[in-house]
């Protein structure tokens, strides 16, 4: 858990009213009158099960589809109204987002970076830290094609804070990689908090959300069920660990059933 | 905020499609450029001029209008096709989630992405319009007006692929939203080349010959007057006809070309102004297609072959090949293609013609049918591997599906074809049926057993395109190599005239054994695959 940074809670950098959106003439909601405040400087988690609806969530607020009711600010920027400004400010790490496997690494953060509107001469350095942070540097001229699932995510983490957004949202950032490359990554998102970034995970991965999230929500059936930080969950719910409380919150499956499985 | 974002889209798009040439991309444009300069002011002429006769050459600068217009129109259609089968074949919407995460606008991606695209259209454009002005440079046609000529070719065929490059994207964003998106996509893209086939064969079969004749070409030339690819024609002729002119030309034609250059602009602007509408990540329905469980069809193949686990196997690769659009409209090209050729090229005759146009077919067949082997990766030849079953149940498996399909609709299509024959003999369409019969299973075993060998895991793998041509090539040599020198030494030696029948049963004892051969050879290699 974070110790070192002060929350500014008392401002929402990202503020969601009531968002919604159905598929299906209604009749599947995939996020349903979502409310949530997430304040500057904030690393917030969203939980759930598969089709829970975290990832159009994530999509939603970064503009790439449009609400059927509801709407949200990102850093005072409507999604509905001013999504090139949302787009501007933020940064998506998308659940299993396409590369373009023809271009080499420094190719592809190039063509991220001037889509984010960077400066030539700003880039270069740019594109270099970044592959330098994630081991990449000594293979920045190989195509993406080439790369393993792990090289792949950290080229396409890069690609989405290359241009150093105030508001980040992450999409699985750790799948694929292995320990030591997760590290890596769990210790960007700790920096970047440190550095007042907003950052919005979704993820699987509990212990990771558990390390690096001052608040979670878990959202099922495209609702929000639960919110708090693990301890609060873990107490709402009289349980240990947040996987039991998450198991507790979204199926009401009991231990019992699933225990014998895990021997 | 952000200028010039279709730039750095064209940029990365000209660096994927120059990837492979990566350490020449600097001199690519000057090779390219100097190369075509090369060839439409110099070599091209030269040739031209050694290879056609002063005649040849005056009579070309006669041509019938309306047989630049047909060249041009054909052209475009190609052009318009193309670069919607490229962009349908590979429906990618993640790439678009990641692109549209930033704030780059659709009107800049299409835009970006078509130029990233345009050097090479722009390349193979002025390659066909070339070939009209080597013709003309030795008529004396000046630098300026081969300059126009050229011009005119370039904005035809940009305008029908930029018009080909949004109605894809049209198509894509709609086929997108639907779970079998890319895989309808890849089908639709199939039966895309099919209208443009049947009019290649009917210009070889010289179903287009009347247009050399203005008189008798006029009516299709009035026709072709409406489509936007015929207003830069007549400006061509124009210039073969009265070389080193520039100031006689017809007021008309010069209203065809302002016409031509203003729809050009418009149909740019439109497409640019329309991108919002045709790029969208929504989804229509999170429903995906279900299966039909326990149809007849089915009930009865797995009755048919022992309801046993072979049976089962069988049944779940045919369920697996025939609910991909893909494979489907696969074997409706290659129908059409038969249908094509039969119509257009050669109506068979006799009972050898019949024979000849099937065998030309069936390797095709045989390759999209079997190709399907290791498209679905890797693992879906592995999976196998992690169970008890031997790799030989998998391929046995798999060539029972294979002649399910192959064989059918092979023996139909040579019925078919037979019966077209004036006077066919029973026993004549009995030979021509086994014939047919031996050849779709030697090519079937021939086919599976190279994409074992040398598996291809995409259908853009080069794998996969390497394997298409040795198949559909490499039994057209016993065949042709028969009908040239074989024929010659039966009859010497045997004094056989009609050399056919037993040259045929060559090519088919050789398909056979070919594919005995190679059937082993891919097994082999399955079982070390790793």
């Amino acid at each position: 858990m974070k110790t070192e940074k002060t929350l500014n809670r008392s401002n929402g950098v990202i503020q969601i009213k009531n968002l919604s959106k159905f598929y299906s003439k209604g009749q599947i909601k995939a996020v349903d009158d979502l409310c949530l405040t997430i304040n500057q400087g904030e690393t917030f988690g969203l939980l759930g099960p598969n089709g829970a609806g975290k990832t159009t969530t994530i999509r939603l607020l970064n503009g790439l589809i449009k609400p059927t009711n509801g709407t949200a600010n990102i850093n005072g920027f409507d999604i509905l109204n001013d999504a090139q400004q949302v787009k501007s400010i933020s940064g998506l790490l998308a659940e299993s987002p396409g590369v373009y496997a023809k271009l080499s690494a420094y190719e592809f953060l190039e063509l991220m970076g001037s889509l984010y509107g960077i400066n030539k001469t700003k880039l270069k350095p740019r594109i270099n830290e970044l592959l330098s942070f994630f081991d990449l540097l000594d293979r920045k001229n190989d195509l993406i094609e080439g790369f393993s699932t792990g090289m792949r995510q950290k080229v396409l983490l890069a690609s989405a804070i290359i241009h150093d957004p105030e508001v980040i949202f992450l999409d699985e950032p750790t799948a694929g990689l292995d320990p030591r490359a997760a590290r890596t990554v769990k210790q960007l998102v700790k920096d970047m908090s440190n550095r007042g970034k907003t950052i919005l995970i979704s993820s699987h991965r509990l212990p990771v959300v558990e390390e690096l999230c001052d608040r979670i929500g878990i959202i099922h059936n495209g609702q929000l069920i639960a919110i708090g930080t693990v301890s609060d969950i873990k107490d709402q719910t009289q349980t240990r660990t947040l996987e039991e409380a998450f198991i507790a919150i979204t199926s009401g499956v009991p231990n019992s059933s699933i225990s014998p499985w895990r021997a | 905020m952000i200028s010039f974002q279709w730039w750095t889209i064209a940029k990365a798009d000209y660096r994927m499609i120059t990837s492979r040439f990566r350490q020449f991309r600097p001199i690519l444009p000057f090779v390219l450029g100097g190369g075509l300069i090369f060839w439409i002011f110099y070599l091209g002429p030269s040739l031209a001029e050694s290879l056609l006769s002063e005649m040849d050459i005056y009579l070309f600068s006669l041509v019938a209008i309306v047989l630049v217009q047909f060249i041009l129109f054909f052209c475009s259609l190609i052009f318009f096709v193309l670069p919607m089968m490229s962009i349908l074949q590979d429906i990618r919407d993640h790439h678009f989630e990641n692109l549209f995460s930033t704030p780059v606008s659709p009107g800049n991606l299409l835009f970006g992405e078509f130029l990233g695209k345009m050097p090479f259209y722009a390349t193979f454009a002025l390659v066909v319009g070339s070939l009209f002005t080597i013709a003309l440079i030795p008529l004396g046609i000046s630098v300026i007006q081969v300059l126009i000529i050229l011009g005119i070719f370039i904005l035809t065929f940009l305008t029908s692929s930029w018009i080909g490059n949004v109605t894809a994207v049209l198509i894509r964003s709609f086929l997108m939203r639907n779970a079998r998106g890319r895989d309808i996509g890849k089908g639709v893209a199939f039966l895309l080349i099919i209208p443009l086939v049947g009019l290649m064969y009917a210009a070889m079969g010289g179903y287009f010959d009347f247009l050399l004749d203005p008189e008798k070409g006029k009516w299709f030339g009035d026709l072709l007057k409406f489509f936007p690819s015929s207003w830069g024609a007549e400006i061509i002729i124009e210039f073969a006809r009265s070389p080193g002119n520039l100031i006689g030309i017809n007021p008309s034609t010069f209203i065809q070309v302002i016409l031509l250059i203003t729809f050009t602009i418009v149909v740019f602007i439109t497409g640019i102004v329309f991108a919002n509408r045709l790029y969208s990540l929504e989804l229509k329905s999170f429903s995906a297609a279900k299966a039909k469980p326990g149809r007849r069809f089915y009930r009865v193949l797995t009755m048919l072959l022992g309801n046993g686990s072979f049976a089962v196997l069988v049944s779940a690769s045919w369920k697996g090949y025939t609910r991909t659009v893909r494979n489907l409209t696969m074997l409706l090209y290659v129908i059409a293609l038969v249908a094509s050729i039969n119509i257009f090229l050669m109506q068979p005759e006799d009972v050898e013609g019949a024979m000849v146009s099937t065998i030309m077919i069936t390797p095709l067949l045989a390759a999209f049918v079997a190709g399907e082997i290791g498209l679905q990766g890797k693992d879906s030849l592995l999976l196998y591997k992690q169970t008890p079953t031997t790799t030989f149940s998998f391929v046995k498996t798999k060539l029972c599906h294979y002649f399910l399909i192959i064989i059918p609709l092979a023996v139909v299509m040579e019925v078919i074809i037979s019966l077209l024959v004036p006077n066919i003999q029973l026993y004549e369409l009995f030979f021509n049926v086994i014939f047919q019969i031996i050849m779709a299973t030697g090519l079937t075993l021939f086919s599976t057993g190279l994409f074992l060998r040398n598996p291809a895991f995409h259908d853009k793998a080069p794998e996969y395109m390497v394997n298409m041509q040795v198949i559909i090539f490499l039994i057209m040599i016993p065949f042709f190599l028969g009908l040239i020198f074989l024929d010659q030494f039966l009859y010497d030696t045997f004094r056989i005239i009609n050399s056919f029948y037993y040259i045929m049963a060559i090519v088919a004892f050789c398909t056979t054994t070919l594919g005995l051969i190679f059937l082993y050879i891919g097994v082999r290699h399955l079982d070390r695959l790793e």
